[in-house]
């Protein structure tokens, strides 16, 4: 189960890089900017989740 | 919470992060935290166990449970502080890391004073 986060993240990044390089190359450099932030907001919005786990246990575990 | 399994995720992490640096380095901080956070989560399943036995040997030592878990508290305040000062130095902001170890001080601070207040207390019952 933990893996499959860590590829998740990583085939977004590699994705977003690949990406942005083509719009450069196509003379786009605005949109390859927005595409690269948008990959990372995909990529946080994904972690949050399992943020929002871990502050959970440790709220419970610590009582907070 | 077998030690085999993290170890070959964090191996696995850290290949994994280390191409994504050249390429896009927004995205080795944050694969970066999503594996310390999973790291950590697959960690306290076992905390719980832990925890749960100081509980059961202050009971059974008449420890009173609110000193006790200030104690817990401040050490769950001292690993958040750790992990968050960590983040902060992987993605070389340390001055943020600092503000965060030294927040962290003060809640810790915060915590233990009222056993320190009952300290005193004790100490000027006793009239000497």
């Amino acid at each position: 189960m933990e893996i499959t986060l860590i590829v998740k993240i990583a085939s977004i990044g590699i994705l977003t890089a690949v990406i942005s390089m083509l719009l450069k190359r196509a003379g786009k450099e605005e949109i390859a900017t927005v595409v690269s932030v948008v990959g990372l907001v995909i990529a946080l919005v994904m972690m949050l989740d399992s943020i929002a786990q871990l502050y959970e246990t440790f709220k419970t575990l610590f009582n907070f | 919470m077998d030690f085999s399994k993290i170890v070959i995720i964090a191996i696995f992490a850290v290949i994994t992060i280390s191409p994504i640096k050249q390429i896009k380095s927004e995205f080795a901080i944050a694969l970066s935290v999503g594996v310390s956070v999973v790291l950590m989560l697959m960690l306290f399943d076992e905390l719980f166990n832990v925890v749960q036995i100081f509980y059961n040997l202050s009971d059974k030592a008449q420890i009173d449970s609110g000193i006790f878990s200030i104690v817990i508290k401040v050490v769950g305040i001292g690993y958040l502080a750790e992990f968050t000062n960590n983040v902060c130095v992987d993605a070389n902001c340390k001055s943020v890391g600092d503000k965060v170890i030294l927040a962290s001080k003060i809640a810790i601070l915060l915590c233990a004073l009222p056993i320190v207040e009952n300290l005193f207390e004790l100490l000027f019952s006793l009239n000497l």
